[in-house]
C-alpha cells in the first residue's frame, strides 16, 4: 500500500492504483494507458479541469511522432524532458501528492512503467471569470482591471505592472482538506526581511481545513485577531495590490478568490483608494478628511444624540430641542429605544438589499423607505429626529467602506453607551476604542501609523497628500519607517 | 527591544496629565492672588523643579554608591513610585467623580463610575505602553483644540482693564511661590517611563515643564482678562472660561470641552495605571502582568476611594514630599 507522502513507484501499475483509490468512483478522473515502444505509459488528468483534446495534441500526438526505441520508462521519459519539443514543466513531479495537486489544479500527468517519477503538461482548460471591473473598489480615474479568482492569472496581473527584477512570487499550500495554492507577493528591495520570515512563519504554521478566500489566513496573521479592526489589508485591484508591495508590504493572494490580504495595514489606509492619486492634492486632502469626518460621525452620532437629548438636553439650540421634544412625545418608545430599534432595522433592510437578487433588492429598499421612511413616522411609532440621525450616520457609513462592519458594531455600542450612561458612557468607550486601535502593532509596526506617533507622513500622505513631485523625493517604503520610530526595534 | 516608547509620546503623554492639573481641580483652593503673582510663581517653581531634575539626573552625583546598593536602593524608590503613583490615579479617580457630580445631575453610580473606569484603563495598561501613549498623543491633540477654542471663544470677552495688579508684589510672589509649590506625581510617571524611551534622541523633562508652564501662563491671563478680579477667587477658572465662551451661535460649549477633559482624565489614570505597574515590576520580581495589575487596580480604587470621600487639598503636599523623595530614589546611579 503506497501512503500519501510516499515517492511515485517505478511500478504504473502501484501508481495507478493509488490514483484510483484517491479519486475513487470520481467521474472527472481520466485515464488514458498506451503502449509506447513497449514500455507502458499512462496519461491521467481530471478533465472538468484539463481538456482532453489539448492532451490530446500536446502529448498523445507527439508521443506517436517519436521513432526512437526506449529500454524501459526512465529512458522514455529522460528522453521526452531532454530531446522533445514537448511543452513539459521544467519540474519532475516526485511524490504522489504532488502529482495529485497538479491533476488538482488542471495539469495533464504523464508516467511510464520503470519511471519513479512523472512530467506534467498544461492542459487547463475550465470555465473562469474573466478580469472585470471593480465591484467593491470603484475607481474613476484608475485601472479598470480587477482580479479574478484564477491565482495565476492574478499573478500575471502584478506581474505585468511590476516589471522590475525585484519582484518575487512564492506560493505554498494551505489546507488540509483543500491544499488552496497561495501566494506570497513582495518585492525584495523594498521589504523588510525579518517581516516577511515573520508572514511566512505564521502562514506555515496555518493549520485549517480549508481556505476558500484570502479572509480565512487574515486572522492568523493579525496580532489581535479579536479587535474590531485589524492590521490586515483587503484589496481586488491589481494597482492597489501593486502600489503596497512597492511600499514594502507583503501581499497575500489565494485561488479561487479575488480578494487578496495586505500586511502590514496602517488604519489611515481604510481612508485612501487609487483615484487619491489621480486627483489634486488638495481635493484629495479634503476627501480624507471628510472621511475621517464621516466615519466619526457613523460611529458617535446616534450615540451623542441620545445622551445629550436624555442627560444634557441644554446643549442642544432652544428651537431645536422644542422640536425634538415635540416630536418625542409623540412617540411610545424612549428615544434610546428608537435608535436602537431603527438602527436594527437599517441593518436588516440592508442585508435583505444585499443577499436578494437585485430586482427583489430594490423591492425591499423601496418597501422599508415607505414603511420606516414615512408610515412608522406618520404613524407615531418613531419621531423624526431620530431617523434623521440614523439616516446621516448610515450614509456617512458608506463612505469607509472597509471599515464598514466595526462601523455598524460601534455605533450601537455608542448607542448604548451613550444612552445608559450618558456622555461619561461615550467617552469611556471612545477612549476604550482609541486604546484598542492604537494597542495593535502589524509586524512591528504601529497600526496608527503616521497618526500615532506621529511622524511627517501624516503630512505627505497621511491624511494630507502632497503631489507626486513632493512626494518622489521621500518615496515612502516600509523599510524606511521602520528604521525610524514607533516600529518594534527588534524587528529592524 | 519591545515596549519601547517613542519621545514624543512620552512628552504628550505627561503634558496632558499635567496639564488637566490645572484644569480639572474639585478639591483645590482658589489662588487669591492675580496673574501677575501666579505667573511669576509658576516660572519660579517650574525653575526650581527643571534645577531639581538637574541635579538628580547628574550622573556625578551618586559615585559614592557601589552597584548594589545602588540597585537596592532604586528598587526601593521604585516601591515608593508604585504606591505613590497609585495613590494619584485615587486622586485622579476622586477628580473625575467629582468633576461628573459638578457637570451632571443624571451621571452614573459612584460603583459603576469606578468599574467602568478601571475596567477600561486597567485594559489600556494591561495590554502595554502603546495603548497608552499612543492614545496620549491623539488626546494631546484634542485637549489642545479644546484649549484652543476656549481661546477663541473668550476673545470677545477679553478686557485690558480686568487686570489686577498687586500691592505687595515681592511678598505676595513669595507667599505664591511657597503655597503653590508642587511636584506633581506625573514627574515621576515621567522618570519611570523615561528609562523605555527608544532611540537617543530623548525629550528632557524641561522641554514638558516649560511647555506646561507657557500653557498655565496663558490660562492665567485669559482667565484674568475676561474674569478680572473674580479669576482669583475660582477654584476652576478654565472650567469657567469654558462655560461664558461662545463661538457664533454655539453658546453651551462647556459640554465640548467636558467631554474632552474626561477623554483626557481617562488617558491620564491609564497612564499612571500604566507606569505604577511597570515601577511595580521593576522592584518586585516574579509578579505576572494579572497580578500587577490586579494589586495596582486594587490599590488604585482603595486610594480612590478615600479621596473621594475624604478629599483634601493637602493631598499635594503629601504628593509633593513623597514625589521629591522617590525622586531622588529612583534615579540613584551606582559606581566605584
Amino acid at each position: 500500500m503506497i501512503t500519501i507522502d510516499e515517492k511515485i513507484s517505478s511500478v504504473l501499475h502501484d501508481n495507478m492504483m493509488w490514483l484510483k483509490g484517491s479519486f475513487g468512483t470520481s467521474v472527472d478522473f481520466y485515464i488514458k494507458e498506451s503502449k509506447f515502444c513497449d514500455v507502458k505509459y499512462a496519461v491521467v488528468m481530471c478533465d472538468d479541469l484539463s481538456g482532453v483534446e489539448n492532451s490530446w495534441e500536446m502529448v498523445l500526438w507527439p508521443l506517436r511522432g517519436e521513432r526512437n526505441d526506449f529500454a524501459d520508462g526512465e529512458q522514455l521519459m529522460e528522453y521526452l524532458m531532454n530531446n522533445s519539443t514537448m511543452a513539459f514543466s521544467s519540474k519532475k513531479v516526485m511524490t504522489l501528492e504532488d502529482m495529485r495537486f497538479a491533476m488538482t489544479s488542471g495539469h495533464s500527468v504523464l508516467m511510464a512503467d520503470g519511471c519513479d517519477y512523472a512530467l506534467i503538461f498544461s492542459t487547463q482548460d475550465f470555465i473562469q471569470r474573466g478580469v472585470s471591473p471593480s465591484d467593491t473598489e470603484v475607481s474613476v480615474y484608475g485601472s479598470k482591471e480587477a482580479f479574478s479568482d484564477v491565482l495565476r492569472k492574478n499573478m500575471g496581473l502584478v506581474r505585468r505592472r511590476i516589471r522590475t527584477d525585484g519582484l518575487i512570487i512564492e506560493t505554498l499550500n494551505i489546507g488540509t482538506a483543500t491544499k488552496t495554492e497561495v501566494a506570497i507577493i513582495y518585492h525584495n528591495k523594498y521589504v523588510n526581511k525579518q517581516m516577511l520570515s515573520d508572514i511566512k512563519e505564521k502562514l506555515d504554521k496555518i493549520d485549517i481545513q480549508m481556505v476558500l478566500d484570502t479572509s480565512y489566513l487574515a486572522p492568523f496573521l493579525e496580532s489581535e485577531p479579536y479587535a474590531l479592526v485589524g492590521g490586515v489589508g483587503v484589496t481586488e485591484r491589481a494597482d492597489t495590490l501593486c502600489a503596497k508591495v512597492c511600499e514594502g508590504k507583503v501581499a497575500i493572494l489565494a485561488d479561487g478568490t479575488p480578494y487578496s490580504i495586505i500586511v502590514p495595514f496602517f488604519f489611515s489606509e481604510n481612508f485612501q483608494c487609487m483615484d487619491d492619486y489621480s486627483a489634486k492634492p488638495y481635493y484629495t486632502s479634503f476627501i480624507r478628511i471628510l472621511k475621517y469626518m464621516a466615519f466619526f460621525i457613523a460611529i458617535l452620532l446616534p450615540g451623542i444624540f441620545v445622551a445629550a437629548a436624555n442627560f444634557t438636553p441644554e446643549i442642544f439650540p432652544g428651537k431645536l430641542l422644542y422640536k425634538i421634544a415635540e416630536s418625542e412625545a409623540s412617540t411610545p418608545l424612549p428615544l434610546f429605544m428608537e435608535a436602537i430599534f431603527v438602527n436594527i432595522l437599517l441593518e436588516i433592510i440592508k442585508e435583505a438589499g444585499l443577499r436578494l437578487p437585485k430586482a427583489i433588492g430594490h423591492s425591499v429598499s423601496l418597501v422599508a423607505a415607505l414603511i420606516v421612511g414615512d408610515a412608522a413616522i406618520k404613524f407615531g411609532i418613531l419621531g423624526s429626529p431620530i431617523v434623521i440621525i440614523a439616516a446621516i450616520s448610515a450614509i456617512c457609513g458608506f463612505v469607509v467602506p472597509t471599515l464598514y462592519q466595526p462601523i455598524t458594531i460601534l455605533r450601537m455600542m455608542f448607542i448604548l453607551a451613550g444612552g445608559i450612561l450618558g456622555p461619561y458612557g461615550i467617552a469611556v468607550l471612545l477612549v476604550f476604542m482609541m486604546f484598542g486601535i492604537s494597542g495593535i502593532d502589524s509586524f512591528g509596526l504601529p497600526y496608527t501609523a503616521p497618526i500615532t506617533p506621529f511622524s511627517k507622513g501624516f503630512f505627505q500622505d497621511g491624511i494630507i497628500r502632497v503631489s507626486w513631485k513632493s512626494m518622489h523625493r521621500g518615496f515612502f517604503t516600509i523599510k524606511d519607517y521602520r528604521k525610524k520610530k514607533g516600529g518594534n526595534e527588534s524587528e529592524k | 527591544m519591545k515596549n519601547k516608547i517613542a519621545s514624543q509620546e512620552l512628552f504628550s503623554a505627561v503634558y496632558i496629565s499635567l496639564m488637566v492639573e490645572f484644569i480639572l481641580r474639585p478639591f483645590a483652593q482658589a489662588a487669591r492672588y492675580p496673574a501677575q503673582i501666579t505667573i511669576m510663581s509658576a516660572i519660579i517653581n517650574t525653575a526650581i523643579i527643571i534645577l531639581f531634575f538637574g541635579i538628580i539626573m547628574n550622573k556625578n552625583i551618586y559615585v559614592k554608591f557601589n552597584s548594589l546598593t545602588a540597585e537596592k536602593i532604586s528598587k526601593f524608590g521604585d516601591f515608593i513610585a508604585f504606591v505613590l503613583i497609585s495613590a494619584a490615579t485615587g486622586e485622579s479617580f476622586a477628580v473625575l467623580w467629582s468633576f461628573l457630580q459638578q457637570i451632571s445631575d443624571k451621571g452614573p453610580h459612584l460603583i459603576v463610575f469606578i468599574l467602568l473606569t478601571l475596567l477600561v484603563t486597567a485594559h489600556a495598561a494591561h495590554k502595554g505602553p502603546y495603548s497608552v501613549t499612543r492614545s496620549a498623543e491623539i488626546i494631546f491633540i484634542m485637549l489642545l483644540t479644546s484649549l484652543l477654542i476656549v481661546l477663541l471663544a473668550n476673545i470677545q470677552n477679553m478686557r485690558l482693564e480686568n487686570i489686577v495688579f498687586s500691592d505687595n508684589y515681592s511678598k505676595d510672589v513669595f507667599e505664591a511661590t511657597f503655597k503653590g509649590f508642587y511636584f506633581s506625581p506625573a514627574l515621576i510617571v515621567w522618570l519611570v517611563l523615561s528609562k523605555n524611551i527608544q532611540g537617543d534622541k530623548k525629550v528632557k523633562p524641561t522641554t514638558v515643564l516649560i511647555f506646561v508652564a507657557i500653557g498655565y501662563i496663558i490660562l492665567s491671563v485669559l482667565s484674568e482678562l475676561v474674569l478680572g478680579e473674580f479669576a482669583a477667587g475660582e477654584n476652576q477658572p478654565v472650567y469657567t472660561l469654558a462655560r461664558v465662551g461662545s463661538l457664533s451661535v454655539f453658546k453651551r460649549l462647556d459640554s465640548f470641552h467636558s467631554f474632552i477633559w474626561m477623554v483626557v482624565m481617562l488617558g491620564k489614570i491609564a497612564l499612571y495605571l500604566y507606569a505604577a505597574k511597570l515601577a511595580l515590576s521593576k522592584s518586585v520580581s516574579g509578579l505576572s502582568n494579572n497580578k500587577s495589575i490586579i494589586i495596582i487596580a486594587g490599590l488604585a480604587v482603595v486610594f480612590g476611594f478615600i479621596f473621594i470621600f475624604l478629599a483634601t487639598p493637602a493631598i499635594k503636599i503629601w504628593f509633593t514630599v513623597f514625589g521629591i523623595l522617590t525622586a531622588v530614589l529612583i534615579t540613584v546611579k551606582g559606581g566605584d
